[in-house]
């Protein structure tokens, strides 16, 4: 670049494209590189020089090594598995025509407000040894072994509908965005229903599709709960080892070790990715697009088989999250042993949730910290992905790739660098300090909502049309004016989506708070954490249970504020 | 998108606006970390010690990620002092220069045995750590003896938590300081190594929210590790009363211990706090609200009598803790990483 390209350059993106850009730069290396690139080296550099125990120490661990390879295994299948039952999720509810989508799709919502250990308990009342559907079974076949829920399918069963949250939020967006008058035009010219879903649909809706595949293949790699509860001893992954690590000091490094070898195959799929999405993306070409309408079945025997396959999923979805909220009514033992007497349910459990006159506080304390994290995430998502979106440059591929750093490191790592790095005045603070401040835990939570963010709001960009822009631009809109005005309204469902499953899974975290949080501000995950620990009461379980309940009341209001039909039509009102 | 940015920002001034304040006259606040506030104790606390004129802030959090936290935030000094843990956490803290030696006005009260010789932390309540089995089961087999045999004459019938948590963790140690031997990997011989070996992988490892108590009672695996408050609260629960293995070296006690900080700018007031919170009254009451062991002997008399029951059939076996706290997360390594199928 020679002067007079730079001062081009510099013109086109004006002032406040310069000053996003000097922010975001230094963001990036005082939140993203700076604090783990410095946890890293401390890891790794002992007496000043690079140690390479670590290597022998996993490589000679046969339970790593199987570990590793068991959390591969799941991956790759959860990409298949869960593409497949999340498409036809879509399909049931907005491609089409069935009776009672509404209900449906409240059905298959229910993973958006919740999961981890109480979601994999609820699919264990159901088919684990002591499960409804393993006691019908076992008056019909009475040789069938009781224990047969558990390792490699079980954990595949449980993740495959659990993972599903993703496509149905933003395929569902995507799906809505179908432009009618192409499907019609291939209706005319006699196409079959199929052939319009290969050659139509399915290439329109690839971007949104590429990137939940992504995030599928990571949570698999990243599996913990399910594993852990159904895994048995046969299939364990590797995040339980990585969480041990992580919280003992002298074996952080391996810890580290393992989560970069994740982290290396996450960016190998991340760039094979990119490279597929920026070949073949097909962008739909209508000026005018009209509302995309459901499509009907005509054939009868079709048509019944797909409400049976329906309905069937639905049962997946539904009995174990109406098993879990009526077993946080009764006791512990009962939620252990998966015995449930209906006449000695009780409201004990929640009384005892609001007694004190500081219970109140911590739902306070994570409400505001998830919204004020989840909407400064979007935001800074949003600025991101307009930089990166079709931009080639060195600055915006440096400024991708150190976004999604969070990605490599448990989030353990990620508090603990933190941590280390603004224990004391830096001048990358302007000589401030954040521990001990309340802005600790906040920066936390952003950093770790990143990635995720990025990803999906940089694939909504890709529905983007070049020519809305372009016509804007022509008109003397300033980037910013066309950004607020032009781009913003057309990804403002995907935007407010991410926000809500942000602000959905900060509400209880516990991971990261522990180490962030300020001691007069105490989030509602460390009470969580209290209240469901074994050592402390007998009534732990059941308390999980019930927090997760009231967690569950908490998402299904974000959801509805923001995804159900009342609020698309507050919002174009 | 505007109202959200609104809230973000209202957010900020609130935040920014509450951590000033805190005027007033004198100043008897402290904020107290603990792993042990669970089940409405840090409630209770804090309004027993508001009745005694003390304004405490109790902050919970996990045991291992307490530690971690502390160390994290030496160079800001948050806590004033600490409640809880166990003598291998706090030989951590000290190793890292965080405690400061003091004496509390019940120092000679309590048993120091189980407290810090060098009087950096003492003990306030006594959890031992066990292993209980099915008595029914064995009314015709000679029961355990001891953790050491467990793998080479019970294979498969003895369930053990994870060694993430602080039971299991002190029970391995309990096992492994018995093969102190210098020359040996890690500081232990290797006949210590094969013990321990054979006690992990003949195991069966306690899964998330499994019902283990039920597998003890049908006698699938009637044996299970357990802590004393524990094991009494399950017993009056389940109606029923378990057998506990009695090595002959004693078992393991875990000792929650309270300290204060080197660099805390409150430390008469928290002494202070710690005479009135550690006496034989409190202690007591204490032990009454949530069935607790108290480690203070007048307190302990006052105590339940199930509980004053097993601690008189249990002993504690003599562990050199400053040997553990060196060594346990390096034994933790090697048998997460080798042994464990």
């Amino acid at each position: 670049m020679n002067d007079s390209k730079v001062f081009k350059y510099l013109r086109k993106i004006g002032v406040f494209g310069i000053v996003i850009r000097v922010f975001l730069a230094w963001f990036a290396i005082a939140f993203l590189i700076y604090p783990n690139v410095n946890l890293l080296v401390s890891l790794f550099y002992k007496n000043g020089e690079f140690s390479t125990e670590v290597f022998g120490k996993v490589l000679n661990s046969a339970r790593a090594m199987r570990s590793l390879y068991n959390s591969f295994i799941l991956a790759f299948t959860l990409i298949v598995t869960v593409n497949i039952v999340g498409i036809l999720l879509v399909l049931f509810t907005e491609y089409f025509d069935l009776k009672g989508s509404k209900i449906l799709r409240a059905g298959y919502m229910t993973t958006l407000i919740y999961g981890g250990i109480v979601l994999a308990t609820g699919y264990k009342f159901v088919y684990g040894s002591n499960g409804l559907l393993t006691r019908g079974l076992v008056t019909i076949f009475p040789d069938l072994n009781q224990n047969w829920f558990v390792g490699y399918p079980a954990v595949v069963f449980i993740m495959t509908f659990a993972l599903t949250s993703n496509h149905i939020i933003f395929l569902t967006n995507a799906v809505r965005g179908l432009d009618n008058q192409l499907i019609e035009a291939a209706q005319n010219m006699g196409e079959s229903s199929w052939n319009i879903f290969r050659k139509i649909v399915m290439p329109i809706l690839k971007p949104s599709i590429f990137a939940i595949t992504i995030l599928t293949f990571l949570t698999g790699l990243g599996a913990l709960s399910a594993p852990l509860v159904v895994g048995g001893v046969d299939f364990q992954t590797i995040n339980p080892m990585i969480v041990t690590f992580a919280n003992i000091p002298y074996s952080r490094e391996i810890a580290a070790f393992l989560a970069i070898i994740l982290g290396i195959a996450t960016m190998i799929l991340l760039a094979i990715m990119s490279r597929i999405e920026k070949g073949g993306t097909y962008i739909s070409i209508a000026k005018t697009k009209t509302r995309f309408v459901k499509q009907k079945i005509h054939s009868k025997p079709l048509n019944l088989l797909m409400h049976v396959a329906a309905y069937g999923t639905w049962l997946i979805y539904v009995v174990p999250i109406v098993l879990v909220v009526l077993f946080s009514f009764s006791d512990s033992r009962a939620i252990l042993s998966g015995n449930l007497s209906l006449d000695s349910l009780t409201i004990a459990n929640y009384q005892t949730l609001f007694v004190s006159r500081r219970a109140f506080r911590p739902y306070m304390v994570s409400v505001t910290y998830s919204i004020a994290a989840s909407v400064l995430v979007a935001l800074l998502a949003v600025f991101v992905s307009k930089i990166i979106h079709k931009n080639t440059g060195k600055f915006s591929k440096a400024l991708e790739y150190s976004m999604l750093i969070p990605w490599l490191l448990p989030s353990t790592l990620i508090a603990l660098g933190l941590l280390m790095a603004y224990d004391r005045p830096r001048a990358l603070l302007g000589n401030n300090a954040l521990l001990g401040t309340t802005y600790m835990l906040l920066m936390g939570y952003i950093i770790i909502k990143i990635p995720f963010s990025i990803r999906i709001i940089k694939s909504a960009f890709f529905s983007l049309e070049d020519s809305l822009e372009e016509s804007a631009q022509c008109m003397g809109a300033s980037a910013f004016y066309t950004l607020r005005r032009v781009i913003m309204p057309i990804i403002l469902p995907t935007v407010l989506a991410v926000i809500v499953l942000n602000f959905n899974s900060l509400l209880s975290d516990y991971d990261l708070t522990v180490f962030l949080f300020h001691p007069l501000y105490e989030p509602l995950g460390i009470v969580i954490k209290a209240a469901s620990e074994e050592t402390a009461s007998l009534n732990a379980v059941a308390m999980s249970f019930v927090y997760s309940v009231i967690l569950m009341i908490i998402s299904a209001t974000a959801l509805f504020l923001t995804q159900s039909d009342w609020a698309n039509k507050r919002r174009k009102a | 998108m505007k109202k959200l940015l609104v809230i973000a920002l209202a957010f900020g001034l609130f935040l920014g606006g509450c951590a000033g304040g805190n005027g007033g006259t004198e100043d008897r606040s402290l904020i107290i970390y603990t792993n042990s506030a669970s089940d409405g104790r840090g409630d209770w606390l804090t309004d027993l010690a508001e009745e005694a004129g003390f304004e405490i802030k109790v902050v919970h959090m996990g045991g291992g990620e307490l530690t971690n936290r502390l160390i994290a935030e030496k160079n800001t000094q948050i806590a004033d002092l600490v409640w809880g843990l166990n003598a291998v956490e706090y030989e951590r803290l000290k190793k890292q220069d965080l405690l400061q030696k003091y004496e509390p006005t019940w120092a000679k009260e309590v048993d120091m045995v189980l407290g810090d010789p060098e009087g950096y932390y003492y003990p306030i309540v006594v959890q031992p750590l066990m292993m209980a089995y099915n008595l029914e089961v064995f009314a015709n087999e000679e029961p355990p003896k001891d953790w050491t045999e467990l793998g080479s004459k019970f294979a498969g019938r003895y369930q053990i938590h994870p060694l993430t948590g602080g039971t299991s963790r002190s029970v391995l140690a309990s096992i492994l300081v018995r093969y102190k031997d210098p020359n040996g990997e890690l500081g232990i011989s290797q006949e210590g190594w094969d013990v321990v070996k054979e006690y992990v992988q003949n195991a069966y490892f306690i899964q998330t929210n499994e019902d283990y108590w039920s597998r003890v009672i049908d006698g699938t695996r009637p044996m299970t590790m357990i802590w004393g408050s524990g094991l009494i609260l399950n017993q009056n629960n389940l109606g029923q009363k378990f057998g506990i293995m009695q090595p002959e070296v004693g078992v393991p006690f875990v000792v929650e211990q309270l300290a204060i900080f080197k660099n805390s700018k409150k430390n008469a007031l928290a002494i202070e706090f710690i005479n009135w919170m550690g006496s034989a009254e409190i202690q007591a009451k204490f032990a009454q609200e949530f069935g607790t062991t108290p480690a203070h002997p007048d307190a302990l008399a006052e105590a339940p009598q199930d509980i004053k029951d097993l601690m008189a059939s249990v002993s504690p076996q003599d562990i050199d803790w400053k040997f553990v706290a060196e060594n346990i997360d390096s034994w933790v390594e090697k048998v997460e990483l080798e042994f464990r199928n």
